[in-house]
């Protein structure tokens, strides 16, 4: 009786037996998860966003919010050079300097003006956009590619302000300053190829 | 025995859940809930509405109404123009009024009655007229595109909602800002790799 019952639902399994979805995915979906999953995966990128939200919050009003807005716009441009086949040079190097650059900032509590705390990250969102948007035409749906890293960029940035806001406890301006530090540290093992 | 038997079944078939295929007619509902998935499975149209919807709880209480009559009205004429189905491509101006719309949601600035109507008339027209599924005819197509616009319309209530709900406190506002970044950076992408592709 038994193996009537492992028969039965073998047969029933190889019936209901769905296409086999290889890291890309397909559709929607697939396309959604890829895009989430590329600011994500990279730890470079993962380190650099969370500098911009950490920046940001050391910062203030109005940069905690400036610079959210400002950083996905501009990389909307990289990403549209990156689409177009536009080269920058040294991508990798642009992204990896980003780290130790914004995570300097932190680390050693530089407040420049607002336009130049915008400059520097928009400067850098180049980049950072146009890693995504040379990976954009491969994906299985391109718009939900650009939603989902868009998104994944944004929480990314979320992470730095949520950890940024304890600013404003002593004993906190330290931890965000450290947090600045690693991200720094970090940066430089990106660049010589350490991490 | 005969419900152990079942039960295996049973088990099995819950192991196994089918996928459902996007933007195609689902099988096995009428062509008026077709319809209304359309705008759902189409990421350009729900990127457009979340856009409109923001945009327009963004405004003030006057913009606000006469914006949403603007864009119920100018949909209809979309969906009119969709009956028809012309041929004509125009998600590129999907994707652009959504990419337009994020950033002025980004921006927040003071538009007046006239011109947020105006955008809402854009974007109801082109989803109204980006609706049209050229293999339907007849009584199912007007359905399909009835469908169509009842959705359009609830879904734009949504983030509509949120924005006019989220409009007291100033981090509240900057967070309906920065989603409009992220619309209008999603679309922007998406453009670029359309004039590409061309």
């Amino acid at each position: 009786m038994r193996q009537v019952h492992t028969l039965a639902l073998t047969t029933l399994l190889l019936t209901f037996a769905g296409t086999a979805s290889a890291h890309e995915g397909t559709g929607i979906a697939g396309g959604f998860i890829s895009g989430f999953m590329h600011p994500v995966l990279g730890w470079d990128h993962v380190a650099a966003m969370v500098a911009v939200g950490l920046w940001g919050a050391f910062l203030g009003k109005p940069s905690v919010f400036l610079l959210p807005v400002v950083f996905p716009l501009v990389m909307a441009f990289g990403g549209a050079l990156g689409v177009m086949g536009v080269p920058i040079p040294a991508v990798e190097t642009g992204i990896a300097a980003s780290a130790v650059v914004l995570g300097a900032m932190v680390a050693f509590a530089v407040r420049p003006p607002i336009w130049v705390a915008a400059l520097i990250v928009g400067a850098f969102a180049i980049f950072h956009g146009h890693a995504h948007g040379t990976e954009l035409p491969n994906a299985a749906n391109a718009l939900a590619y650009s939603i989902g890293f868009v998104i994944a960029t944004g929480l990314l940035h979320l992470s730095g302000i949520a950890f940024g806001l304890i600013v404003r406890w002593p004993v906190g301006k330290i931890a965000v300053q450290a947090g600045g530090g690693v991200i720094a540290l970090a940066g430089i093992g990106f660049l010589t190829g350490l991490i | 025995m005969i419900n152990r038997t079942s039960a295996v079944f049973f088990c099995g078939l819950l192991a196994t859940p089918g996928m459902a295929l996007a933007h195609s007619p689902v099988k096995g509902l009428d062509s008026f809930y077709n319809g209304m998935l359309h705008p759902v499975f189409v990421p350009a149209h729900m990127l457009l509405l979340i856009a409109i919807g923001l945009f327009i709880g963004q405004q003030g209480a006057k913009e606000q109404q006469l914006a949403l009559v603007s864009f119920v009205v100018a949909t209809i004429v979309g969906l009119a123009v969709a009956w028809f189905s012309f041929g004509i491509e125009i998600e590129i101006f999907v994707l652009g009024s959504a990419a337009l719309i994020g950033l002025l949601i980004a921006t927040s600035p003071v538009v007046g009655i006239f011109w947020s109507s105006l955008v809402a008339v854009t974007a109801g027209f082109f989803l109204g007229a980006d609706s049209t599924q050229e293999a339907l005819l007849g009584k199912e197509k007007l359905f399909t595109l009835l469908g169509s616009g009842v959705a359009i319309y609830f879904l734009l209530l949504y983030p509509m909602a949120l924005a006019d709900h989220f409009k007291k406190k100033e981090w509240h506002k900057i967070g309906i800002r920065v989603i409009g970044s992220w619309l209008a950076a999603s679309a922007l992408l998406v453009l670029s790799l359309s004039f590409v592709s061309k």
